[in-house]
């Protein structure tokens, strides 16, 4: 088991480090080299590896409490929340920092939905469902807002499928809250594997089986508004990754923490890539990229593997 | 008996050559074709225009019926115009008002030749051929002049729609036309597309003369830092009006493009 573990990592760590070079050099011009790495190729790349970890990270925690394989990064009204701010943000403030309020906006919905959904009666299917409404009612305003505004609203459509072209992000910041986020991540991870339990039994070992629940919640809250931050509402990465590691590694949360990590960056490093490159000036809608190579190698393992889910849970 | 008979046949007639002789009358749902109509003098047949019709000023007093994604319906079939004026993107949106007795009208606007044909083809529908020739003959010849009032040309022009992503004009936008008959070349008039998000590295290696960036597009740092060594020329809202109508003002959008490489 530690042998196929170690193969999977050096085939993770090999993909990682290909796509990383693959978007820094393929077909650089020197010329303008300085300029097109710095400005960028370099920014892309961080905002790929912060997303893609991120959006992973915030998927593993989710599917893991819920005991779900469908749960998403975007359960609790995230993606509508972002979505309005950053939608907010182009109407009514002509705005660079799009990203930031989109960033806002996702933290404040998720805030809404989990304190909707009750601390002291707290439940994940109330949370679902909460989180459900929340993206329904938001996702109307979101499109009414766009009819209003015919003249923005092609621009809005791009920006809304995500991509890594927003200027205004800054990497310190951006890399202080990724790492900030990591750390806690990392404290709280061991914790996770108690919580793929039936939940009577993670009472009966004495685990605050609710508590646990919001941490984990609120940890995936965060997550996902950074990746909001750095590359909009970017779906699917956050349902497949977490589930490709699983039907690789099996369900140690401590070995999926660095997996989730690795697999989440190098699919969103080489989805830009292709992005980039595939009709080469023009370019793909990142999101549109990523559901298409994602989808192939999920349907691939889960047809391969797919009885791992049922039998690890 | 015969008396009566005579009256009905002489009142058919009148009837008929009255109604034959009725302007037709028409409805926009683009600033370009509403200016068109003001132009050749076909203002007082244009019964209603779109939300986003402000030119002439006069436009603006007109009844409004929504815009290409909303469209009052009730009002439109309350005003009942002969024609519905759009362009051809919209011919889809539009043609299900024949079933009402309004004939759709969808116009392309692909080039600087494209906006000729069009006015020729209003002045036909408004009888007003001659107002739309004499407008024609008048474009070409105030686009001559400006294109020879272009002492540096063949520059290389980015027209810069927005930054985030970084969109921009392709061949197929008139805007193309545009720049190419005031003299100069878009860095992006290549690419047989309209308005093609595009890798902002690609444009970098084409090394353009000018930038310009259009007025809503609010990333000028960004621009200027991707672009260190070239001019960088930020349009005014009238400016961008007049550059993104393919109308009778095109001979001004020529000058601005012609005189871009003088300044």
């Amino acid at each position: 088991m530690a042998y196929k573990k170690g193969i999977v990592f050096t085939t993770l760590i090999t993909g990682f480090i290909l796509s990383l070079f693959l978007c820094l050099f393929y077909r650089l011009d020197l010329s303008n080299g300085e300029i097109i790495l710095s400005y960028i190729r370099v920014p892309a790349v961080i905002k790929a590896i912060i997303s893609g970890s991120c959006l992973s990270l915030a998927g593993m925690f989710l599917q893991t409490i819920s005991k779900n394989p469908l749960a998403d990064p975007y359960l609790t009204g995230l993606s509508s929340g972002a979505g309005f701010g950053i939608v907010i943000s182009l109407l009514f403030f002509n705005s660079v920092n799009y990203s930031l309020f989109g960033f806002f906006g996702a933290l404040f919905a998720a805030a809404l939905v989990i304190i909707l959904s009750g601390f002291s009666k707290f439940s994940i299917t109330k949370l679902i469902l909460i989180g459900l409404s929340v993206n329904l009612f938001t996702g109307a305003l979101i499109s009414f807002l766009i009819l209003l505004n015919p003249l923005k609203s092609y621009a809005m459509t791009l920006i809304l499928t995500g991509g890594f072209s927003s200027a205004d992000v800054s990497s310190k910041v951006l890399v202080s809250l990724f790492i900030s986020a990591i750390i806690l991540c990392g404290l709280f991870v061991p914790k996770l594997n108690a919580m793929r339990l039936d939940n009577r039994l993670i009472f009966n070992s004495g685990t605050k089986v609710n508590l646990y629940n919001i941490v984990f919640i609120i940890l995936a809250a965060f997550l996902t508004s950074i990746s909001v931050y750095c590359a909009g509402i970017l779906g699917f990465a956050g349902i497949i990754c977490p589930l490709l590691t699983k039907l690789l590694l099996g369900n140690d949360s401590r070995v999926l923490f660095f997996a989730n990590i690795l697999t989440g960056s190098t699919l969103l490093l080489f989805s830009n890539f292709l992005a980039a490159n595939i009709i080469y000036p023009l370019e793909v809608p990142l999101g549109v990229v990523v559901a298409i190579v994602g989808v192939p190698f999920f349907v691939y393992f889960l047809l391969k593997k797919g009885g791992i889910l049922n039998n690890q849970d | 008996m015969f008396k009566i008979l005579i009256n009905i046949l002489i009142f058919s007639l009148f009837f008929c050559s009255s109604v034959s002789a009725k302007e037709p009358s028409f409805a926009s749902l683009i600033p370009a074709i509403t200016e068109i109509m003001y132009a050749i003098d076909a203002q007082d047949m244009l019964k209603a225009v779109s939300s986003t019709c402000d030119f002439p000023q006069e436009a603006k007093k007109k009844p409004v019926i929504g815009d290409v994604f909303f469209i009052n319906e009730t009002l439109l079939l309350k005003i009942k115009p002969e024609y519905f004026l759009a362009l051809d993107t919209s011919e889809f949106i539009i043609n299900k008002y024949k079933r009402f007795g309004i004939k759709p009208v969808c116009l392309k606007f692909s080039d600087v030749n494209s906006i000729y044909d069009n006015i020729l083809l209003l002045g036909a529908l408004t009888q007003k051929k001659e107002n739309a020739q004499k407008l024609v003959s008048n474009l070409k010849e105030k686009i001559t002049l400006a294109k020879k009032s272009n002492k540096n040309p063949d520059k290389k022009i980015l027209y810069v729609i927005s930054v985030q992503p970084f969109r921009t004009i392709g061949g197929k936008s008139f805007i193309t036309s545009v720049i190419e008959a005031s003299g100069n070349h878009s860095v992006t008039g290549n690419l047989d597309t309209f308005y093609p998000v595009i890798s902002l590295e690609y444009v970098i290696n084409q090394k353009p003369d000018i930038v310009l960036v259009d007025c809503n597009c609010s990333d000028d740092l960004y621009i200027k830092k991707i672009f260190p060594d070239t001019k960088i020329v930020k349009m005014t809202k009238e400016q961008a009006d007049i550059i993104n109508r393919p109308s009778v003002r095109v001979h001004k959008s020529v000058e601005f493009f012609a005189q871009l490489g003088n300044k």
